[in-house]
């Protein structure tokens, strides 16, 4: 069975975040139960996922260097760069948590059973900021992720590792390619990986749709959704692996049936982790 | 389905939004303001105070983390080891934004840590009380298999280990020499017989046969769950509220909230009904001497008798009885 490998210091792994930084992102959505912009959404999304994979990392002994982080975002024209400090392609996760991010006293609202809704700030760690500018170069980034993603699988020091995984979160306009076109790179980025299986590109669709419907590793019937870029967006994802397919149906109720799509609508990047158990189940004891 | 590490997180910081009974607890923090969390392989815990008392909550990372730990703290109740505290699994205890509910785990955290020990205690003591400690646990075919000096407390007069998740019993009963041997080179390391004062008197929890699992004691009674369910004994096993609740809370101040299938209430030391079992939270602030109640999409608080000090209304709306 593919995509078993436990992640370990010796076989370190790679999580590649794509984040839709374009003029779109500015518009009104739901998220978290409040109006807010899909860009502080996705900005949100970001950071509670490095949060995640940070602490999942973490030991008594500090945090393991069990993987590299690279965080792009896309936007402007055929602009895709890092959001990491100096811009730099990727970071171990040691050196991710080694950074001092900005804590930000974010307010959470709860809807409690009376009815009401109770307000706390609660202290949130930020390392990505909200963005949205220009168009969507979604297949410009896809290219710039494929050829990363190659020359980090070909390093022999790679070759037994859990392959990377790449998470895209967007509202799925791409500006730059037709549909076509963005379906062969996200083909090439799938058939990468390392003698552990394939990488896997995970869709992170966000709605600007009014209710708070929520969806996750989708079989093909469920992706019915009435939005555009639905249909296109789960071509593009990969389809996940056998191995984690009783964690996935644990998460979604025992009647979901295999195939599931690595593609959410409206779900945060942190739970799909949680999901796949990264940085517990996946990683040995050493 | 699983709850995220970022989802513990926030509910240490606001547990009245997201656990559903240990609303008072407060967890110690870093220099960030975030919760100081501390990670296994399949447990992320934090340190809290809840009602004067130090505590570990762990949450399980995975399904299989559970029900690993699941045996080994059934098997814990019937060990009767001084040395190892009681544990409790609270089912449901935290929900996250999305609804998920999720088990935690509770354990007192007495003491001083392992390092701050040699700073109270003669080196001979420590190394006595080791000693102690590793025929206590193989006596009762305890192994830990992660000591370590952040899984160790000091309560003035004995070591108690923490962190039982990834414990096995029956196991190799030689299984803890390293971790014991670990220590003891630690303990060489940090040298100096300097000793001040200390004392914070652990109360283990008593060795009470016959039952499911047996709680610490508190102002004279212990909580034990048998098969009937909940209730509390005195210190010679003796019932003195019989078991009978789906949940029961430790006593402070001689009130104790608990929980039946018709909702929870408060009983006194003697088991009279102080506020009847038909509340969704009852959130008991002995140090106010006052209860939180929800029933419905209404709160209210009562006083230490049971007397409604204010209207049921939205929260935040209290209306003063005449």
């Amino acid at each position: 069975m593919s995509h078993t490998q436990s992640i370990t210091r010796q076989h370190r792994t790679a999580f590649l975040i794509l984040i839709d930084g374009s003029g779109s992102m500015a518009e009104k959505t739901r998220y978290r139960g409040k109006e807010t912009t899909k860009a502080e959404a996705v900005a949100s999304i970001t950071n509670d996922l490095l949060f995640e994979l940070i602490e999942r990392a973490r030991r008594d002994d500090g945090v393991r260097d069990y993987y590299d982080i690279a965080v792009w975002s896309y936007s402007g024209d055929d602009e895709v760069r890092s959001l990491l400090p100096d811009e730099r392609e990727s970071m171990s996760v040691c050196e991710l948590s080694h950074l001092k991010p900005e804590i930000r006293r974010e307010v959470f609202e709860q809807h409690l059973p009376d009815g009401e809704i109770a307000l706390r700030e609660i202290p949130t760690p930020v390392w990505i900021h909200a963005e949205a500018q220009g168009k969507t170069p979604m297949c410009e980034a896809l290219r710039t992720a494929r050829d990363f993603l190659r020359s980090w699988c070909m390093s022999e020091a790679h070759a037994d590792s859990f392959p990377p995984v790449v998470f895209n979160i967007t509202d799925g306009e791409a500006t730059d390619a037709r549909d076509e076109e963005l379906e062969a790179v996200s083909n090439q980025i799938k058939r990468l990986g390392t003698r552990d299986g394939n990488v896997l590109l995970i869709n992170i669709h966000l709605g600007s749709r009014e209710d708070s419907e929520r969806l996750f590793f989708p079989t093909e019937d469920e992706t019915r959704y009435p939005e555009h870029y639905a249909s296109i967006l789960y071509a593009c994802s990969s389809t996940m692996p056998a191995s984690f397919d009783e964690a996935i149906r644990e998460a979604k109720g025992i009647g979901a049936m295999p195939p599931f799509r690595g593609m959410s609508y409206n779900a945060s990047a942190a739970q799909l982790v949680t999901m796949l158990n990264i940085g517990s189940i996946s990683v040995k004891r050493e | 389905m699983a709850v995220s590490v970022h989802s513990f997180t926030r509910a240490l910081t606001a547990p009245d939004l997201w656990l559903r009974r240990l609303h008072g607890i407060t967890v110690e923090v870093t220099d960030t303001g975030l919760p100081a969390l501390h990670r296994t392989t399949e447990f992320v815990d934090a340190v809290v105070h809840y009602r004067g008392e130090r505590y570990l909550l762990a949450m399980p990372l995975s399904r299989e983390g559970m029900f690993h730990a699941e045996h080994t703290l059934s098997a814990l109740d019937r060990l009767k080891c001084p040395s190892l505290t009681s544990v409790r699994i609270l089912r449901g205890e935290l929900t996250d934004e999305e609804g998920n509910r999720q088990d935690l785990i509770l354990q007192p955290c007495p003491g001083c840590s392992f390092e701050e020990a040699a700073t109270h205690a003669l080196k001979a003591e420590l190394q006595k009380a080791l000693d102690t400690l590793q025929e206590e646990l193989q006596r009762a075919g305890f192994v830990h298999r992660n000591l370590k000096p952040s899984n160790i407390r000091w309560d003035g007069h004995r070591f108690i280990p923490i962190r039982y998740q990834d414990a096995v019993i029956g196991g190799d009963p030689s299984g803890d020499r390293k971790g014991f041997d670990l220590l003891r080179a630690r303990l060489d390391e940090l040298g100096g017989d300097f000793v001040s004062d200390f004392d914070a008197p652990y109360n283990p929890a008593p060795d009470l046969k016959g039952h499911l699992w047996v709680g610490h004691t508190f102002e004279g009674l212990t909580c034990v769950r048998d098969k009937e369910g909940y209730g509390y004994v005195d210190d010679r096993n003796q019932p003195v509220i019989p078991s009978q609740y789906l949940w029961a809370d430790d006593f402070a101040e001689g009130r104790a909230v608990v929980e039946r299938t018709t909702g929870m209430g408060v009983i006194d030391r003697e088991g009279r009904c102080i506020l009847p079992m038909m509340y969704d939270i009852v959130d008991y602030h002995p140090e106010e001497s006052i209860f939180e109640v929800r029933r419905g999409d209404l709160w209210a608080e009562f006083d230490y008798t049971g007397q409604p000090l204010t209207e049921f209304a939205p929260r935040g709306q209290k209306t003063l009885n005449e």
